[in-house]
């Protein structure tokens, strides 16, 4: 796989095929985020790690176990990513319990995860692990950007009272989506 | 029982936190009503059936595995489902993709589990489920009613005619999905201030 190929799939990740925004995969997650920026870049971090980890896993097991008990399929990637999810919090839950409030575990158990494990049994396995890590940068990214954008440019008081709070969130990440679907035509 | 306790059970409070954290498969089942109607039957089933399942283990678990156990509750009910709506509904699972299977790691799901069930009887958990699975079927259809005839200018899938050149296809898109469930939850929010000014004149 040269080098063009990986900042495709890394732009898609960004742009195109980003999970949360247009996938519609981990959005609730995204839009309850109220952290600060730094907190929310290392949540991010951490559930791109959980992708990048439980495909690594997952790959394998579909297509040489799962392949003959496809209905285990869901069942078993849950229980891959937990186990993930509890593995990390584990190993780094002094960093995380610092910036995350102890709430990564239930964080990175989310729709975008299983999602992406689903969607990349379709992939070359390499091709799953660059996917992988893009989307992860992708929801990454866009988490910050959102919780940036909701903590600076809302303001509350300047909008009608029916549309304080969710049906505003959904109006700016709304406005995300037509901005990654212009990049989408520039590029 | 005091007049309008059922509709009020039904906005107070709780809408916004629950649409949040469902947004993600409101949107993506919103773009047609058979999926609509399709996560919506899931999303209840899916609830209620854990929710009788966790309400009567829930003392019997330890809390440290309270997660893993309630997770893996909620995915065996919505591998079932999954299973059964491939054996009876292809076009709408083909229609929903992996979303369906995503309901397994849903908050709606996992938290309903975990603030309701795990603290109460089979009773109130079911009664809770179902107000929930409803209230989640009756927005997706609506969002799909809104998004289908001005997005596609369709049906349930059968195009209508007079629609075809004003259709907006933005709608029918990411875009769309966004847009809809903010105008909807507008609504939501006007009515269930509505409500509360309602009872609180009623109290007066």
């Amino acid at each position: 796989m040269d080098l063009k190929v990986i900042l495709g799939i890394v732009l898609a990740g960004i742009l195109s095929n980003n999970y949360a925004l247009l996938h519609f995969l981990g959005t609730g997650a995204v839009l309850e985020n109220e952290r600060s920026s730094r907190r929310s870049l290392t949540l991010g971090l951490g559930t791109t790690l959980v992708m990048v980890i439980s495909t690594l896993i997952t790959w394998p097991l579909n297509t040489y176990v799962l392949a003959k008990v496809p209905y285990l399929q869901t069942m078993v990637f849950v229980l891959v990513v937990l186990m993930v999810v509890e593995i990390i919090h584990v190993i780094a839950k002094n960093i995380l319990d610092n910036y995350c409030k102890s709430d990564f575990v239930k964080f990175a158990i989310n729709g975008a995860v299983l999602g992406l494990c689903i969607h990349n049994t379709h992939d070359e396995f390499v091709t799953a692990i660059v996917t992988s890590a893009a989307v992860g940068i992708g929801f990454m990214l866009t988490m910050t950007v959102y919780a940036k954008l909701k903590s600076t440019l809302v303001d509350e008081e300047a909008v009608p009272p029916t549309f304080r709070g969710l049906p505003i969130d959904l109006l700016t990440a709304g406005m995300m989506v037509l901005a990654l679907l212009a990049l989408n035509f520039k590029f | 029982m005091k007049k309008g306790t059922k509709t009020s059970y039904l906005l107070k409070g709780t809408p916004s936190i629950l649409l949040v954290l469902g947004a993600g498969f409101v949107m993506a089942s919103s773009t047609d009503i058979r999926a609509a109607l399709g996560m919506g039957a899931a999303v209840l089933i899916a609830m209620l059936l854990s929710s009788i399942v966790i309400s009567a283990l829930h003392k019997i678990i330890p809390a440290y595995a309270k997660l893993p156990a309630y997770l893996m509750i909620i995915t065996g009910f919505v591998s079932l489902i999954s299973m059964f709506m491939q054996a009876h509904f292809p076009n709408v699972v083909e229609m929903l993709g992996v979303h369906l299977a995503t309901l397994a790691v849903s908050a709606v799901v996992y938290r309903d589990a975990e603030e309701v069930a795990d603290h109460n009887g089979e009773a109130t958990s079911i009664k809770t489920a179902l107000v929930t699975g409803i209230f989640f079927t009756v927005v997706m259809v609506v969002c799909a009613l809104i998004r289908e005839f001005f997005g596609a200018a369709t049906f349930w899938g059968k195009p209508i005619a007079f629609m075809q050149d004003y259709k907006i296809s933005a709608i029918a898109g990411a875009f769309g999905g966004y847009l809809v469930l903010a105008i909807v939850m507008a609504i939501i929010n006007k009515i269930t201030k509505l409500h509360h000014h309602l009872d609180e004149e009623e109290e007066n």
